[in-house]
């Protein structure tokens, strides 16, 4: 048989037994729909910043098909099994090291509602990360894997006015028990301890009171930052790379863009890559500018590295790239 | 004309064309995710990060008649990127795959069985219908892999199909 006859056969076939998207990948499309981002502003210094990618923050408030044959809440206790780490489970390298280091502080807070219980295992916090490791135990098998929790946070009382969130993949540990972290980044009050209020206000469809309260300690870990202050120059576009920051959490990059162009809106597509040419995975960016449109704060955070690189590649697009070499 | 019409409109800003444009994209979007990955969580994940990319950017797309392109295009590397971050292995065993039919899981398992580049491009060749010269702009390889690559999946699924089919046969189905 010719090329032709068996491509036209086999289009037959595949088309014939293609299978109908998931509910759940129904659902997240649908529900990403409903919650596209609103129209940017471009006026007010500072107004708008972060909070943009990272799919698992875009939308918390999302799916979840529970079937609750509604067991007491005690019973839904006594089967929350004992779960000491989350870190290491998830195998987050930051976290891992911070864990050797004695980094890390153990919470174990559980609290109760809706017959759902939610265990804050261990947080870390470098001053600029929070990290917070948790469990959440159903009294009954889930029809759907996609648990987004919808919270605030207070520090020392107060809700700070800009948070970004990041979160990732979690894991099912057993039928009923799922665990995942997320990394909140936050202007943090200046004294080196502080009260930490996370309430939790809403996990998958189900709305609920699940709220937390301890103090949090900025933990002196190894950090390094480093002021290049290399220019790339292309056209009428200059990109000055002002700072980057490696901590045990993350590594973040900030530079000021001179008549960016196109790259505004192209911000959360630049691609970092470290000397063994490992693209860093994105945890969130976003910009800022002042009255001048033509001036632009453009600043990013990325995933961990593991051991701090001879050198970084920032790639903004094709042909504009900078390599920043770290001392 | 339509179709250009709705792409015009959600470029000024109109979401319910923007909804449009991808509740008509949605099974392609998801035909192509799945030739990257198993799992749904991880499809899920880059045509939600598709979306909003594409919502974003959306004004920067110069022709609207390519529309159906770019996104898939900005899905391929955002699929790619997830690949790279996770270090997805995507050869595993085949994972809760929704399917209606014995036939169908044959079928799916058919295309499983094939590599995650042969199985991209067996997705946009026989299912998006895109001709090789494109599936090479999309996938950033020559016309020439495109080729080879097809033949490899042309046979190994036409061969795998008849041997379905004599099993079928043989076992009376």
């Amino acid at each position: 048989m010719e090329n032709n006859s068996v491509d036209s056969e086999l289009r037959k076939i595949l088309r014939e037994s293609e299978p109908e998207i998931p509910t759940t990948i129904q659902k997240r499309i649908d529900q990403t729909l409903t919650k596209l981002p609103t129209a940017k502003k471009k006026n007010k210094f500072l107004k708008r910043f972060l909070i943009t990618s990272s799919v698992t923050v875009a939308s918390f408030a999302l799916l979840i098909a529970i079937s609750i044959s509604s067991p007491s809440i005690t019973n839904a206790l006594k089967q929350v099994p004992v779960i000491e780490y989350v870190f290491q489970l998830l195998e987050n390298k930051g976290l891992n090291k911070a864990n050797e280091m004695g980094l890390i502080s153990n919470i174990d807070q559980n609290a109760t509602d809706e017959n759902i219980t939610v265990s804050i295992i261990e947080v870390f916090n470098d001053g600029i990360n929070i990290s917070v490791g948790y469990a959440i135990h159903f009294s009954d098998k889930l029809n759907s894997s996609n648990i987004f929790p919808d919270f605030k946070i207070k520090l020392d009382g107060k809700s700070p006015s800009s948070v970004s969130v990041d979160t990732s993949s979690g894991q099912w540990i057993n039928d009923l028990t799922y665990i995942n972290m997320f990394t909140i980044n936050t202007d943090q009050p200046s004294s080196e301890q502080f009260q930490f209020d996370l309430i939790i206000e809403q996990i998958g469809e189900t709305k609920g009171n699940w709220s937390f309260s301890f103090p949090l300690t900025k933990e002196k870990s190894e950090t390094t930052t480093i002021l290049p202050m290399l220019t790339i120059t292309e056209g009428e576009t200059t990109i000055i790379i002002e700072e980057v920051n490696f901590t045990l959490t993350s590594t973040k990059i900030r530079a000021q863009m001179l008549k960016p162009g196109v790259l505004y809106d192209t911000y959360d597509d630049f691609e970092v890559i470290d000397d063994q040419g490992e693209s860093l995975r994105r945890h969130n960016s976003g910009v800022s500018f002042g009255n001048d449109e033509n001036i632009v704060q453009w600043e990013a955070e990325y995933e961990a590295v593991q051991e701090v690189p001879a050198f970084l590649t920032v790639w903004f697009r094709e042909g504009l790239e900078i390599t920043i070499p770290i001392e | 004309m339509e179709y250009d019409k709705w792409v015009k409109l959600a470029q000024k800003g109109d979401q319910d064309a923007f909804v449009l444009l991808i509740k008509n994209n949605e099974n392609s979007m998801y035909r192509v995710a799945r030739s990257f990955f198993k799992d749904d969580i991880d499809c899920a994940d880059v045509i939600q990060e598709t979306i909003l990319k594409a919502f974003q950017s959306l004004k920067n797309l110069k022709e609207p008649k390519y529309f159906k392109t770019w996104l898939i295009r900005i899905l391929i590397n955002e699929c790619k990127k997830m690949i790279i971050s996770k270090k997805k292995v995507v050869n595993e065993v085949v994972e809760e795959t929704k399917v209606d039919s014995y036939h169908s899981i044959e079928i799916q398992e058919a295309i499983d069985s094939l590599d995650v580049d042969i199985r991209t491009i067996t997705v946009l060749f026989y299912l998006e219908d895109r001709p090789v010269k494109e599936i090479a702009k999309l996938l950033e390889i020559p016309e020439g892999t495109v080729k080879s690559r097809l033949n490899r999946a042309r046979s190994k699924l036409a061969n795998l199909l008849q041997s379905e089919n004599e099993r079928s046969v043989r076992d009376g189905k």
